[in-house]
């Protein structure tokens, strides 16, 4: 049994909150999304952008190349890209020339939750990908598209992940679990990370939940449950999204979809562990954790 | 075989605490335990062997423990804390931490409960044997960090098992039943929840996919109330009746602000039904179906009065996650293990026993309940008897 009186004192889900934060906390209540217009089928991509003009032109080209897929396919799809800050020119002229269908949204201020959740609000399809910019799909757009089909082909379906590389091909996500062990229980990890096994392409499996770097949602389902939760300041929110997601009965699935590069900590500083976040999540989630 | 009093303001039905000391005092003779109970009110129900009502007044605790050869006397609710650390002059005692409400929610009252908290932190646990807590949430919320956790159990609750799916797909054709179970009455509004519950009935009571239900103790005006808001009340009900309105909703709901542990909430589960808790208190250990808001808990309605199927998937989950945490078993064993370390005090273990210590903790004892005239007044009448016997 997870018990939260743990060895790593940070972890302690009490030590930090005080019933009477929680409660207002809670009556505060979340937020609502609200959509700009009727949303219609199609897949829009949420991508968060700081600087990084080399990450702007591979995504640029790489939209461009899935574009061209998805018109073939009978697809809509379009590209939301809130920039959270951009300083550098080279960055600055790159988002000023977005490619077709893809829309810039400037002076964001970051914060994961809440900057995508604006994001989404501006999106006008039934099924939403939010993906980090660090992640390059050059190598085989067509994935993205298996994904979307995947995902609408399946009502029980709740969201679609994919597996990550790093670009020394070892892999960098492949879904996530939760640890076991006493005093850290129920903590998610990173099963198989940095190993080099390989998945054969189109390999689709069920897994407690996937990374925010790169997750496809059905927008009806995303809205109803209010999006990532802003509530976490830096982490977890995805993991906190799929057990949402989990615990409406929908399954959650991780596929190989081909060299998909995640460049990891591209424009965060590795390290920046949040343990109000972690401990958080562990309240909230660690006893549901227990049966899945 | 050892002997032990647990010290409590109620056994009666209905009440959290009165099922604890039951549990507990009927499992812990297999672990090398007697439990008697003293308390200050007790109904017919739990009249009888081993339960006696108990003034709050030191005299009668001590003669009573004096008589019956009592090792650990053990406090579960006030004002029997506030004696523990006169009694702790004659007997190792246990500080049983059920917790109390967050004194912010009670607007009225708040000081005069922080201060309540408060004495308990500073006159309280510093001077008794051993503090327990009834979750890790009770640990944190006292402020004593190095007080054990023995969890409550749920196994006094009949294991019907979980539902069965036909069960599910018979009830699928009518409204999804909905309910809690609280101490109705606006004195208990403050942080039960019981506003959270009406603005939910309210929203959602009258679209025909969702009927609300309430159980607890309360008055014939709290049926009226909630009747009008086309909310089935049932008053003041029997254990059989409450272990039937469990098993019979579809969904639990505690709204409540805090619990240290939520005794229905672990019950409901327990009966096969799956229970929705707020994250506040000791929720996040009681059920698996935290709910950071009360969106949380309309999306999970919603979603459960058209697809019973994942509600028949919940309501298991709810029922496997409280059958294998909580077991009164378990906890009576853990809890017997907690009065073995408690005799295995070694503070001032040499000290107590000799019988100029003894002597001292007497007078000290005194000291405290009576004061300095107290004493005086107490010696001036034993050399008046003297003088008296003498002449």
């Amino acid at each position: 049994m997870g018990r939260f009186f743990g060895v790593i004192q940070q972890l302690d889900p009490y030590r930090e909150a005080n019933n009477l934060e929680r409660v207002r906390r809670l009556v505060a209540g979340r937020r609502e999304l609200n959509l700009a217009g009727e949303m219609v089928d199609g897949l829009s991509i949420i991508v968060l952008n700081k600087d990084r003009p080399d990450l702007l032109r591979a995504l640029w080209s790489s939209f461009d190349a899935l574009r061209v897929l998805a018109d073939t396919k009978g697809i809509p799809i379009e590209l939301l890209v809130g920039d959270t800050g951009s300083k550098d020119p080279e960055a600055l002229e790159l988002l000023r020339s977005p490619p077709q269908r893809c829309r810039v949204t400037f002076d964001m201020s970051y914060q994961f939750s809440r900057c995508n959740n604006d994001l989404f609000e501006l999106a006008n399809h039934s099924v939403s990908l939010f993906m980090n910019n660090d992640v390059l799909f050059d190598a085989n757009p067509m994935g993205l598209l298996d994904c979307y089909e995947r995902l609408t082909a399946d009502s029980e379906l709740g969201a679609i992940g994919a597996v990550l590389y790093f670009e020394d091909g070892r892999i960098q996500h492949a879904g996530i679990g939760f640890l076991r062990e006493v005093g850290v229980w129920g903590l998610p990890f990173h099963p198989g990370a940095r190993s080099s096994l390989a998945y054969p392409e189109g390999l689709f499996w069920p897994i407690a939940a996937v990374t925010g770097a790169f997750i496809m949602v059905p927008s009806v389902l995303y809205r109803a449950l209010g999006g990532f939760d802003e509530g976490y300041a830096k982490e977890c929110q995805d993991v906190d999204l799929c057990l949402k997601i989990a615990r409406s009965g929908r399954r959650i699935e991780v596929g190989s979809i081909g060299p998909i590069v995640h460049l990891e900590n591209a424009t965060r500083v590795s390290g920046e562990e949040d343990w109000l976040d972690r401990a958080l999540f562990l309240r909230r989630w660690s006893s549901f954790a227990e049966e899945l | 075989m050892r002997r032990a009093l647990l010290l409590t303001s109620v056994m009666k039905r209905g009440y959290g605490v009165s099922v604890v000391g039951a549990e507990l005092a009927a499992r812990l003779e297999a672990n090398g335990w007697k439990l008697d109970i003293g308390a200050l009110e007790i109904d017919e129900f739990f009249a009888g062997a081993g339960v006696v009502e108990m003034p709050d007044d030191i005299t009668s605790i001590v003669t009573y423990c004096q008589t019956h050869e009592v090792d650990v006397i053990v406090a579960q609710t006030s004002p029997y804390f506030e004696k523990l650390p006169i009694l702790d002059h004659w007997f190792r005692t246990m500080a049983y931490e059920h917790g109390d409400p967050t004194p912010g929610l009670f607007p009225r009252s708040m000081l005069e409960r922080e201060k309540g908290r408060s004495h308990k932190r500073k006159n309280v646990y510093p001077y008794v044997s051993r503090v327990v807590a009834i979750s890790d949430f009770i640990r944190a919320d006292i402020g004593w960090p190095s007080a054990s956790v023995v969890l409550n159990g749920c196994d006094h609750v009949p294991d019907l098992g979980i539902k069965p799916q036909s069960e599910f797909e018979k009830r699928g054709s009518r409204p999804l039943r909905v309910g809690t179970l609280m101490r109705l009455g606006y004195g208990e509004s403050y942080y039960k929840g019981i506003d959270e519950f009406e603005s939910l009935v309210k929203s959602h009571g009258g679209d025909g996919r969702i009927s609300f239900a309430i159980m607890g103790r309360g008055r014939e005006t709290d049926r009226q109330h909630w009747n009008a808001l086309g909310v089935d009340c049932h008053l003041n009900a029997s254990d059989e009746e409450r272990s039937s309105f469990l098993r019979e909703l579809d969904v639990f709901i505690s709204p409540s602000m805090w619990e240290g542990f939520n005794l229905p909430l672990v019950e409901a589960q327990a009966s096969g039904t799956v229970g929705l808790a707020f994250d506040v208190g000791a929720h996040p250990e009681t059920t698996p179906f935290v709910m950071s808001s009360i969106n949380d808990i309309e999306f999970l309605l919603d979603l459960w009065s058209v697809d019973r199927l994942a509600l028949a998937k919940a309501s298991e989950h709810s029922y496997r996650f409280v059958r294998s945490q909580f077991l009164w078993d378990r906890a009576a064993s853990e809890f017997a293990a907690e009065l073995d370390v408690t005799m295995g005090t070694s503070r001032g273990e040499l000290w107590r026993r000799t019988k100029i210590g003894r002597m001292f903790r007497r007078i000290l004892g005194r000291f405290r309940i009576d004061g300095v005239i107290g004493i005086t007044r107490a010696l001036l009448l034993r050399v008046f008897r003297l003088f008296g016997r003498n002449h």
